[in-house]
């Protein structure tokens, strides 16, 4: 089995005339951690649909641990741990309620644990409708982690986290990738993916416009080659 | 407590729900069938059994007549609720990304519409009771047969019939077809908003002869076996919901992101941003007009589906004015007042949606804003009384016309009245909203029989 736990391959995604992504392709190694950069309107959350099965590509396709996504639901989700942008709960349950059907649905979980993880232990007996959004955002983080798939896909999710709570988050994905998980991040924000990302891939107007590794760029880096390559994208587009 | 963990959050879910709802909620939830039961009980007795006037021995064919659309109603019901559960619900978006046994999924979805569906059933063996009193208990016996039999087939045709669709919407030899049907919709939503219609041509065949079934039971001849046999339709559909759930559930997810992102990118830009009756905010004051304008977008957006089971409510009330029975204007007249009493609660339903901190950070003119909901009501209000009239004029004359306008007219008055009263009370305002205007809107269809109008 090749070592890239993720492949895209020349995915593109139309909608009518309007094309999301295009000419889409980059791999994810076993065991890092992916920074998804771009703009509002790049085509991130197009990607991270894709590769959560909630989007099939027009053409291409998109690979986890070898399998495409758009033909093995099930098996893709199995492997796939995903907090979506927005996290839908089933808000009358309390956060331990939902993390053992999560458990149970993926067969496997140690709920303790998720709940420690993401720092919840003391309010896990109240139902989540109660829950602030950085408390959501954790419990949603907590049920992708719940019975350690390998790879991790978040999507915009340090959205509407306090300080404390996104730097927790951030040294558990961390500690994640260092204990050999693999963890797709799409933001956009550049600070993010430079403090805990192993590579970046960038994307503007819908294109994969770079692909680089987090440490070979100087700090500030990776902003300069951003704006740089956003406005090479928007001149090459008229 | 269940094994099932799907079954055991469902179950979890609603018990916590009902032990926090406040009273009114409890009333609602309990008092509201029961009022509207109680109020319908003279209206169904004189508008679609009259013929209990008659000869018991007459009877039979009447029943069959009114079991038949009854059950068909129900089944409309089930299948719209379904939709709900399968294809768009709230459950969707928490499952789509675990991996779920969808057939666990779709099962849970028909645990919930049964459940539902027998307060339909008790509600119909209540209003169809005037047969028993009339002296025929086993005819009513057989009637209520027939509602419980259709309920058992509802529920697996409804499931099976949208995970079809969701097949159906990404099938590529299905899409001239499709593209023919689905006027200003992207493809795959045609499949979607014509699943329900084909799944009611599917059940309406076995509904049909399971009322045929129920004078037959009733006289103990051997056809009367045919009202059971929904039954062993939604027994013999029911082997199929499992592998096309495996087939369709999760696949449902993509189709609904594919048509939510094409409704957003329209081949014509401006198309994107238009909506139903946009164009009538030309006659709206001025003032009012910014108003009227979101209110229109906003609506649509977020009602469609409501709105458009307005024009559903108007083309039936068409149907059911075209016909020189005397009982027709009557008929018609009570389903356009019901699709206008659905347009007010789209209006309560828009103020119990508008965030808190948008009025604060977007204060809205509190009389001209009122002036444009209450346009943007009135035009979707409009089909309803204005099609039931015109199918009454065509057959009945201008007379029976007017009256039907008239009625359509004063229940549009009193829902979209009641609509911007009660709609700032956000979810109270809904809990107000129903029983008044169904009170209210029985009265006005109470005084059109008495002046004649039931025939």
């Amino acid at each position: 089995m090749s070592d890239d736990v993720v492949v895209f391959e020349g995915v593109r995604k139309s909608f009518g005339r309007v094309v999301a992504v295009e000419e889409v392709s980059f791999r994810v190694a076993r065991g890092s951690f992916v920074g998804l950069i771009g703009h509002n309107g790049a085509g991130k959350s197009t990607c991270i649909r894709m590769l959560t099965g909630l989007l099939t590509p027009t053409a291409g396709r998109v690979l986890v641990d070898g399998e495409d996504v758009a033909q093995s639901a099930i098996r893709v989700r199995e492997r796939v741990g995903a907090v979506p942008e927005e996290p839908a709960l089933y808000e009358w349950l309390t956060t331990r309620e939902f993390l053992e059907f999560v458990a149970e649905v993926r067969g496997r979980g140690d709920v303790g644990r998720a709940l420690e993880i993401a720092d919840l232990g003391a309010d896990a007996d109240r139902p989540i409708r109660e829950y602030s959004q950085g408390m959501r955002r954790r419990a949603a983080l907590a049920a992708a982690m719940l019975g350690d798939p390998p790879v991790l896909v978040l999507d915009e999710a340090l959205n509407g986290l306090d300080p404390p709570s996104s730097a927790r988050v951030k040294r558990l994905l961390r500690e994640r990738v260092d204990s050999g998980g693999t963890v797709i991040l799409s933001t956009h924000v550049v600070e993010t993916v430079e403090a805990v990302a192993d590579r970046v891939v960038l994307l503007a107007h819908g294109r994969v416009v770079a692909e680089e590794v987090v440490a070979t760029l100087p700090p500030g880096g990776l902003e300069r080659l951003f704006l740089e390559r956003l406005e090479a994208s928007r001149d090459r587009r008229g | 407590m269940f094994r099932d963990p799907y079954l055991r959050v469902a179950w979890r879910e609603t018990n916590r729900k009902w032990r926090a709802a406040s009273a009114a909620d409890m009333a609602q939830q309990l008092g509201f069938p029961l009022l509207a039961v109680l109020v319908l009980l003279p209206l169904v007795r004189r508008t679609f059994l009259a013929f209990l006037d008659d000869p018991a021995d007459t009877w039979d064919p009447r029943v069959v007549e009114v079991v038949f659309r009854a059950n068909l109603l129900a089944l409309s019901v089930v299948v719209l609720d379904l939709y709900e559960q399968v294809v768009r619900g709230r459950e969707r978006a928490v499952l789509q990304i675990l991996p779920v046994n969808p057939a666990a999924v779709a099962r849970l979805a028909g645990v919930r519409a049964f459940v539902g569906l027998h307060r339909w059933v008790a509600g119909g063996a209540v209003l169809l009771f005037p047969i028993a009193l009339g002296g025929r208990p086993g005819l009513w016996v057989a009637s209520v047969l027939s509602a419980w039999a259709c309920a058992w087939m509802a529920v697996p045709l409804g499931i099976a019939g949208h995970l079809l669709a969701i097949r159906v919407a990404e099938w590529e030899a299905a899409g001239p077809l499709l593209d023919l049907i689905r006027g200003g919709n992207p493809r795959a939503q045609a499949a979607l908003l014509y699943g329900p219609g084909a799944t009611l041509l599917v059940g309406g065949a076995a509904l049909r002869l399971s009322a045929e079934g129920v004078p037959a039971l009733a006289g103990g001849a051997v056809a009367g076996w045919l009202v059971v046999l929904p039954v062993a339709v939604g027994a013999a559909v029911a082997f199929s919901v499992a592998p096309l759930a495996r087939l369709a559930w999760f696949r449902g997810s993509a189709v609904i992101s594919e048509i939510d992102a094409r409704y957003a990118a329209l081949e014509d830009p401006t198309e994107a941003l238009r909506v139903y009756l946009e164009w009538a905010v030309r006659f709206v004051p001025e003032r009012a007009r910014v108003y009227a304008l979101a209110d229109l977008r906003h609506g649509w957006r977020a009602r469609r589906t409501l709105l458009s089971l307005q024009w559903v409510a108007a083309v039936l009330a068409f149907g059911l004015g075209w016909t020189t029975d005397p009982g027709g204007p009557f008929r018609a007249a009570a389903m356009a007042a019901a699709g206008v009493a659905l347009v007010g609660a789209v209006g309560v339903g828009m103020d119990v949606d508008e965030p808190g901190w948008l009025r604060l950070s977007l204060p809205r003119h509190p009389t001209w804003s009122r002036v444009g909901r209450a346009a943007a009501l009135v035009g979707w209000a409009l089909p309803a009384p204005v099609l039931a009239a015109v199918g009454v004029g065509l057959r009945r004359g201008a007379a029976d016309a007017a009256l039907v306008l008239g009625t359509g007219a004063a229940a549009a008055v009193v829902a979209i009245t009641a609509s911007l009263l009660f709609g700032p009370l956000r979810e109270r305002g809904m809990r107000v909203y129903v029983p008044l205007v169904t009170v209210a809107v029985a009265g006005l269809l109470a005084g059109f029989a008495a002046v004649g109008g039931a025939g």
